[in-house]
């Protein structure tokens, strides 16, 4: 694809197709989990890449993805499926959920912790033994064929202990935690997806780093891979490394003011 | 009383702080740490663990000053100030510069992968060669005589009587304020005893080899704190010789307390660089003198700090124990708020949603007889956020006569209801206070609100010591400005866990009483409600309802009573002030 930037010229966009790099062995315990026909749990901070990860595995494996992201009104007919009123008529249609199960895709639920209880239900006769489906309304039971993989992640720092999940679901899974990448690892994270070159990589990883480290009042989410990555495409694109910096990686983490001051103090010591 | 005085205020100290460094202080060093301008004549930065202290940029033209911070906090970083290597370094002011050197390239190159590029690029660093892997070498090295690269001024240095200040109890201070105060401490004409004495034959090593009284207060504050440092044969001779030196008081708490007293700004400057204005990290809250009836504005400087002890974590396996279920059952009802539930069988409205599914269940033949296509409002929602304001004064490290502390039993209870409510779902503070004077008030934070609960949690009581002294009324105001003005929520409760004594230094009796008084009535005013838990039994019950009333007050012996009381006295709590909300809108009465 080509893209116009504000100079006129036009230059590729960055290729958004590019892998997912581990950090250990996650890439085969999931694709062990997958022959053994169980789920997983994903754990992770936000922007850590799981989302990304899960992609990379549903290509290696050539398996298709169905993404669902949860929040707290997510109903059980959203996952499964529902009846639609079309000029009078009732037409059922299939949920992501029952969609992937007939097809033997890979089926992630995104934030389940945000799941409402009553559709966590469905969840359960699919991820244990069973690998079924209850399609109440339709009146069937669809057995999952062994492709189909279950994959749930959580942000554990993030809800509260109220939302957990059942102990009883939990069980049922492979967990896999994720972390933010290692220094080594995250600059070739954001070498391979953005391009930039390995000093201003170094700075920005550096400076990522840094501020994970910081537990101050209005600090509450850690600079994520995520927001590196935007601030390194944004430097590619021809924005100043400081404003850049500014606009993508500083600026999201905190709308405190004395917070964004001292952000701020320490990015020019990082980025200077 | 004046000569008390005269103790703790031989050196002023002014609020300004460098705040722009505060992040990459902490950063660096992987918790938080403060940054303050030293009023001496320090031409290095050093650092206490907690606290990072710029030379007054007057004195080197205000250059090299985030690399001093970075260096610094590099040493905090890399675990180089632990209290038995200060210990071998107290006194050797040499040996302490070249071990600065060492642990700073350690650092660099420990903490390369969140160190600013612009540090690890400057040339000392950049060339350095990596000599030592651990602390430990490092100080053999520096004990040594190999020749090394001179130290750069603005890696700054160590000062470890600076450091092991923090490891001296309240029992220590006190005993020096009551020797002071009887006028027996000969003033002057003794030596030095500062970590600004140079060299090996420095005037402190002398003084310790002079044999000094276990009787005289100075001698049993400096074998607390050189502990491991002073050899067997010495504390022995202690014993015997009741006459040792006497050393100057003040300039035995002048050394302490380096890092911390003379930890000031120069005044709010006349230099833009080292802005000396609001910072966020020290806040400074009014006092109400009752004797003049008014408030004394901006006079309690209170900074947010993280917990740490220069000996390390202690075991808490028996402190931190899990929280009874009994005490959950207790609190589950407190602070409960109206909230809507969908598909109920009564409600006094329509849920819609719930109405569409049954015309379209109708329309397809999977019409069962439907009744839940209510919403409706119930009490349920926790709505609850709670300060825990544990006070780890000096004066809590007593033991009682099974030897536990009122310290451990008081971080018992903090630690089990924190924990409870936020198993409950509420949003839950936790912080610690003590003071060294109004100049010098710290919340050490144990839980910030926003944070979920963790093992990190445990791990912060595991690095609380009971020193300092209990300024109330500044640690109430403190609860109260985070629940109204961070936590926000409709039902807010600020838990004060003490030993009920108030007092700092000029902070006692009616004052200290009357300011406490009053900001209980400031949090009150601002719809927060506030209770006194008290464990331990030996307080002064009187003058404890004088401040906070006695239904507002929990008096229990042992922490395995809490569950007993704790409900009835913070629903009540709760209940006069949703009262005065009705009248009154929320909002801090104070500046700040
Ligand atoms: N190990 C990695 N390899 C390649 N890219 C990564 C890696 N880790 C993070 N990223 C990149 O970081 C960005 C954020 O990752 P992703 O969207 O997968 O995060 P996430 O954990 O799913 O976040 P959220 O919890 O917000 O959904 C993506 O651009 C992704 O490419
Ligand atoms: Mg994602």
């Amino acid at each position: 694809m080509e893209v116009a930037t504000m100079d006129g010229q036009t230059k590729p966009v960055r290729n958004r197709d590019s892998s997912y790099l581990p950090a250990g062995g996650e890439k085969q315990i999931f694709a062990s989990a997958w022959r053994q026909g169980l789920p997983i749990l994903l754990k992770g901070p936000t922007g850590c890449g799981k989302t990304r990860f899960v992609q990379t595995m549903a290509a290696e494996l050539g398996r298709p993805l169905y993404t669902v992201a949860c929040h707290e009104d997510l109903t059980a007919s959203d996952l499964v499926g529902r009846y639609l009123l079309k000029g009078g008529e009732t037409v059922w249609e299939d949920g992501p959920m029952t969609r992937a199960v007939r097809e033997g895709a890979i089926c992630y639920l995104d934030e389940v912790v945000e799941a409402r209880a009553d559709t966590t239900v469905v969840i359960h006769p699919l991820a244990d033994h069973r690998r079924e489906l209850n399609i109440e309304r339709l009146g069937v039971k669809l057995v999952a064929p062994p492709e189909f993989m279950l994959v749930m992640s959580y942000n554990p720092g993030y809800q509260s202990v109220l939302k957990d999940l059942k102990p009883s679901t939990r069980q049922r899974m492979v967990s896999i935690e994720l972390q933010f990448p290692s220094a080594e690892i995250e600059q070739r994270i954001l070498l391979q997806e953005t391009g930039i070159d390995a000093d201003t990589a170094r700075r920005l990883v550096q400076l990522g780093q840094a501020i994970r480290k910081l537990q101050h009042e209005g600090l509450p989410e850690a600079a994520s891979t995520r927001t590196l990555i935007s601030t390194a495409l944004l430097i590619k694109d021809g924005v100043p490394a400081m404003a850049a910096a500014e606009a993508a990686l500083t600026g999201p983490l905190t709308d405190d003011p004395a917070a964004s001051r001292h952000l701020l103090e320490m990015m020019k010591i990082y980025m200077a | 009383m004046t000569a008390r005085k005269t103790l703790l205020n031989t050196q002023a100290v002014h609020t300004a702080v460098p705040s722009e460094y505060l992040f990459l202080a902490s950063a660096i060093a992987g918790r938080r740490v403060s940054v303050h301008l030293s009023t001496g004549k320090d031409v290095r930065a050093s650092a206490d663990g907690q606290t990072i202290v710029l030379p007054d940029p007057r004195l080197n033209g205000g250059r090299w000053v985030w690399e001093s911070v970075a260096a610094q906090a590099a040493l905090i970083g890399a675990d180089s100030l632990e209290a038995p290597i200060m210990r071998r370094l107290v006194g050797r002011g040499q040996s302490a510069l070249r071990y600065v050197y060492l642990e700073v390239v350690r650092g660099a190159v420990l903490l390369a992968d969140r160190m600013p590029s612009a540090f690890l690029a400057l040339p000392e660093i950049r060339n350095a060669k990596a000599r030592t892997r651990s602390a430990d070498e490092s100080l053999e090295w520096a004990l040594g005589s190999r020749a090394l690269p001179e130290t750069p001024d603005y890696f700054g240095t160590v000062r470890p009587l600076g450091v092991l200040r923090r490891s001296v109890s309240e029992n220590g201070w006190s005993a020096l304020t009551k020797k002071q105060a009887s006028g027996d401490f000969a003033q002057a004409k003794v030596p030095t005893l500062d970590d600004d004495d140079e060299g090996e034959e420095s005037r402190l090593l002398k003084l310790l080899q002079n044999p000094l009284s276990r009787k005289n207060p100075v001698g049993d504050l400096l074998s607390k704190l050189l502990g491991a440092g002073m050899s067997k044969g010495r504390q022995q001779q202690d014993v015997e010789d009741a006459g040792g030196a006497e050393i100057p008081v003040g300039r035995i708490e002048r050394a302490l307390r380096r890092g911390v007293q003379s930890s000031a700004a120069a005044a709010p400057m006349d230099l833009p660089a080292l802005e000396a204005s609001a910072a966020s990290q020290a806040v400074a809250y009014p006092e109400w003198d009752v004797h003049a009836r008014q408030y004394r504005q901006n006079w309690a400087i209170l900074e947010e700090v993280e917990a740490w002890r220069p000996d390390g974590a202690r075991d808490m396996s028996a402190v931190l124990v899990a929280p009874p279920f009994e005490l959950k059952r207790q609190l589950g009802s407190l602070g409960l708020d109206h909230e809507m539930h969908r598909r109920q069988p009564e409600g006094a409205e329509f849920d819609l949603s719930r109405l569409l599914e049954c015309a379209i269940d109708r329309a397809t033949g999977h019409a069962q007889g439907a009744l839940d296509i209510y919403r409706s409002s119930r009490r349920t929602r926790r709505d609850l956020a709670v300060a825990l304001a544990l006070d780890i004064s000096g004066s809590t490290g007593e033991k009682n006569t099974a030897g536990i502390s009122v310290f451990d039993q008081q971080l018992q209870v903090g630690y089990q209801i924190g924990r409870t409510l936020d198993q409950l779902g509420d949003t839950v503070a936790i912080y610690g206070f003590h003071s060294w004077g109004r100049h010098l008030v710290r919340a050490v934070q144990l839980k910030t609100a926003e944070e979920r609960w963790s093992a990190r949690v445990g791990e912060r009581f595991a690095q609380l010591e009971p020193v300092g002294y209990t300024r109330t009324g500044t640690a109430i105001r403190y609860g109260t400005r985070l629940l109204t003005q961070s936590m926000r929520l409709p039902n807010r409760l600020l838990i004060l866990v003490s030993d009920g004594i108030a007092y700092d230094q000029d902070y006692e009796s009616s004052y200290a009483q009357g300011d406490a008084r009053k900001a209980l009535e400031e949090a009150r005013a601002s719809g927060t409600a506030v209770v006194c838990l008290c464990v331990g039994g030996s307080q002064d019950a009187v003058a404890l309802r004088a401040i906070f009333g006695s239904a507002n007050l929990l008096m229990i012996d042992a922490a395995h009573q809490l569950s007993v009381n704790i409900r009835p006295v913070c629903r009540q709590a709760l209940a006069a002030v949703s009262q005065r909300k009705l009248r009154r809108p929320a909002g801090a009465p104070y500046a700040g």
